[in-house]
């Protein structure tokens, strides 16, 4: 006799919010030189990394060929607190290890050609295990490198224009708990990782009415990462193993913003100059984030995460003094503010508005070699976050730490 | 030159690595954020039956009473100054023996297929030994424990659970928890009453209890609640959950019995004298006996948890055997117990008012839980048995994860009535059932 029940109907609909990009992974370390004095320099000339803070600079670096190259330490540390629970989390120390490199030549007297290279977004955090949002994440990294060709342009002595193309790659990866308890005590988790790429342009005027004044203004388009073949792993125990399609696979798109970027520098003596500089990022690209898993079943269901990020301006301002043939003091500050919206705050990208602190100094061997050195405090604000649709809330706290060296060469 | 570079490079390097450098949180530092109110948690007893105590599928044992709303709301009291905690703890997993778990088995027909077996292996003796001389104790919830059994004098030697942790023989419940002189209290007790009936099939009679009388119901929490706050302590109460949020009741469907044109053709020439019987191809119902009638099972009715898959399947269970009444809830039995949860949750409201305690409403809490589900860090919880997470595989107790979700309801309530602010648990730290 044939009955259809059994005991044990396995329906698995996980509640499946991903997050895999956000504006704390925005990542402000492209020159060693620029870092020392809160970040600024679309309207100052520093070197070679001009290529990155505004195209349309570069052709007013004195000489032949320029090089800069750097390679930054950075330790980000976030705090997770649930005032109704008294329950703390800490992300776990990992360093992100963001680097650059700028080459930039002499093609005719009035047009320069370089290349340049660096990582503008950037994650790597690993909150506690067992903590108890880890059924919302528990580790996301990200890394992208833009690899970015340069024409830089004099028109007469005054302005400069620049246009460089932009071909990033990037990888993630993102990995999350599964509520489902082994008899094995084994933890049940998915991971989802990929890498892909994407193409936008970086353009930049840069105008130097006098001696004194600089003035510049630089344009980073938005980009859009679009990944079709994602890995996902998923690990439980072995009941549930045949649920899940072997080989299943995800798609998704990951918008970065256009950046715009005014910058100004006066220099007030020969040893002494200032920088000012605003940086408007227009987040809200990132609405939501929608992942489409290839082999649906009824067990995964495609993600659409809401973000619903703000549109962000950061304010910056540094000085530089050098003190005599050889050594450059600088220092700086900048405000930050964060692109996350509190409501739909989600814990793999914990950031806030944040205040940055910078100093650094460079100290010239000769007149080609120089040493570039810079150390940054990043103070996030303490924020309450909620990620709304499942009243996930508590109160975040971030600092990063970085420590930058690199060297430049002047022909 | 050189010189001052040696002395600023260590800075830029150390500025790195510095330890304390990681941020906090300032309501975390600013003094106690959390405090008892108007709670004394010096001495916190528990006072009921399974759904205190821990009992989770299907037996009281050592991670169980550990992870039991007790434990953890004591676990949680002690943030504030709370004091100990005492349970009469099993010494092994095992309980008395009746443990369940998940495994893969091949049933009568040979697939493999997850099913609920016996946990296996032997407990140890120490389970069965008094160990009362140890007390008294902060928890005094006695599995299988009615709201009528409170009082009784005679108890220790008809509960197994109590009678290895009762201080004498002829002391009862409530006699041991005054012995432990409560600050303040839980008391969750009077499920028993009903469900001790309900989940049996209502098969009153062979050893299983009838509902008991609403009088004597009404009695016994009275007496048991006067003793409890006879030296001024406070707590809260709560009530009987329905029927239908237990999956116990719901998860086998009424017409389970599927069968070919054949089979039903055979079948119906087995009840020639039971009218009601008639098979058809496809879903039919479970064929029961209730008295001396057969007949087929209505849609308001409920199969028991109980009843044994491979009998169903491969030894014609419900099809050429009707299945006794020990399986079936009919809708008289329904009824039945319907009415009395309401009237003893009427009582129980009553009680809890005239003696000004807040009364958490589990009634509500777990229909919430079955009808709309409820969501908690990401994750959804349903009365779905198995993967809803909430109760545990004897389908009606709750998991690990269930008793801290009640926890923190309950210390919601508290907070709220006695102006504490005492921390919630992590729920997530606690299991649901375990999958093999």
């Amino acid at each position: 006799m044939l009955s259809e029940y059994r005991f044990v109907k396995f329906i698995l609909l996980f509640f499946f919010p991903l997050g895999l990009f956000a504006g704390g992974f925005d990542v402000n370390l492209q020159g060693i030189r620029q870092q020392g004095m809160g970040h600024t320099g679309t309207g100052l000339l520093q070197g070679a990394s001009n290529l990155f803070f505004n195209p349309g600079s570069a052709t007013f670096l004195k000489g032949k060929f320029q090089f800069q190259g750097g390679v930054n330490v950075s330790a980000f540390n976030a705090v997770y607190y649930d005032p109704i629970s008294g329950i703390t989390a800490r992300t776990k120390d990992r360093y992100l290890v963001p680097f650059t490199l700028y080459a930039n030549v002499r093609l005719y007297k009035g047009l320069t050609l370089g290349m340049a290279v660096y990582d503008p977004y950037g994650t790597d955090i690993y909150w506690d295990d067992n903590w108890k949002g880890r059924f919302l994440v528990q580790d996301v990294s990200v890394k992208t490198t833009h690899y970015q060709p340069t024409l830089s342009l004099a028109l007469g002595k005054k302005v400069g224009i620049g246009l460089g193309f932009i071909y990033s790659t990037g990888s993630a990866g993102f990995s999350r708990d599964i509520p489902v308890t082994s008899a094995e005590g084994a933890r049940s988790y998915i991971n989802c990782s990929g890498s892909t790429s994407a193409t936008g342009v970086n353009a930049g005027i840069f105008y130097k009415p006098t001696e004194k004044w600089n003035f510049g203004i630089s344009y980073r388009s938005g980009m859009k990462y679009k990944l079709d073949n994602g890995d996902v792993d998923i690990i439980v125990p072995e009941t549930f193993r045949s649920l899940f399609p072997s080989n299943l696979k995800f798609a998704t798109t990951v918008p970065v913003p256009d950046v715009v970027n005014f910058g100004v520098s006066a220099r007030f003596s020969k040893r002494f100059v200032m920088a000012a500089d605003v940086n408007y990022q227009t987040w809200s690209v990132y609405r939501r984030l929608n992942i489409d898993f290839n082999n649906e079943n009824g067990v995964i269901s495609d993600i659409s995460q809401i973000h619903e990020c703000r549109n962000t301006t950061s304010v910056r301002i540094g000085a530089q003094y050098t003190q005599s043939c050889c050594l450059t003091f600088r220092a700086g500050v900048a405000y930050e503010q964060s692109p996350v919206n509190r409501n739909f705050y989600f814990p793999d990208s914990p950031d806030s508005d944040r205040f940055t602190f910078h100093g650094g100094f460079t100290y010239d061997f000769d007149d080609h070699w120089s040493i570039d050195l810079a150390a940054q405090l990043i103070e996030g604000r303490q924020i309450e976050g909620n990620y709304s649709p499942i009243d996930f809330r508590g109160l975040y706290k971030t600092r990063t730490i970085v420590g930058s060296g690199g060297i430049t060469y002047t022909f | 030159m050189l010189v001052r570079l040696r002395h600023i490079l260590p800075v830029f390097i150390l500025a790195c690595f510095l330890p304390g450098c990681e941020p906090e949180i300032k309501q975390k530092l600013s003094g106690q954020p959390f405090f008892e109110g108007e709670t004394n948690l010096d001495r916190f007893v528990v006072v009921g039956g399974e759904y205190l105590s821990g009992f989770t599928d299907r037996d009281l044992f050592l991670s169980g009473q550990k992870s039991s709303i007790g434990s953890i709301l004591s676990d949680r009291f002690r943030k504030v100054g709370g004091g100990n905690f005492r349970q009469a703890l099993m010494f092994d997993e095992r309980g008395l023996g009746h443990r369940l778990k998940l495994e893969r088995v091949a049933d009568c027909e040979g697939n493999e297929d997850v099913q609920i077996q016996p946990y296996g292996g032997t407990p140890d003796p120490r389970n069965h030994q008094r160990i009362g001389s140890n007390g008294p104790f902060s928890d005094y919830a006695v599995p299988y424990a009615r709201a009528i059994d409170l009082n009784n004098t005679s108890y220790s030697g008809l509960n197994t659970y109590f009678d290895r942790m009762s201080s004498r023989n002829s002391s009862s419940i409530m006699d041991d928890v005054q012995l432990a002189d409560p600050t303040f209290f839980v008391m969750w007790a009077g499920d028993r009453d009903v469900l001790g009936y309900a989940l049996n099939g209502g098969a009153a009679g062979l050893g299983v209890p009838s509902i008991s009388g609403a009088t004597s119901f009404r009695n016994a929490m009275q007496t048991a609640l006067q003793k409890l706050t006879a030296r001024g302590a406070k707590g809260v109460m709560v009530n009987i959950p329905s029927l239908e949020s237990l999956p116990f009741f719901t998860t086998i469907p009424y017409d389970a019995i599927v069968v070919t044109q054949e089979e039903a053709e055979r079948l119906n020439l087995l009840y020639l004298t039971s009218p009601n019987v008639r098979f058809k191809e496809g879903k039919n119902p479970f064929v029961i006996r209730e008295g001396l009638t057969t007949r087929f099972m209505t849609p308001n009715e409920y199969v028991c948890l109980t009843v044994d898959p491979d009998s169903v399947k491969c030894g014609g269970l419900g099809s050429s055997t009707p299945l006794s009444d020990q399986y079936v809830l009919t809708e008289a039995e329904i009824s039945e117990s319907r009415a009395a949860i309401s009237q003893f949750n009427g009582i129980i409201a009553e009680l809890a008012a005239s003696y000004q305690l807040p009364l958490f409403d589990a009634n509500a809490y777990f229909s919430k839980v079955n009808r709309i589900g409820i969501n908690i860090d990401g994750i959804d919880y349903n009365t779905n048995f198995i993967t809803g997470g909430f109760i545990s595989l004897d389908g009606s107790h709750l998991t690990p994860r269930g008793n801290a979700i009640i926890a923190n309801e309950i210390i919601k309530l508290i907070n709220d009535r006695f102006r504490a602010k005492i921390p919630l648990t992590d729920i997530n730290s606690y299991p649901t059932v375990q999958i093999p």
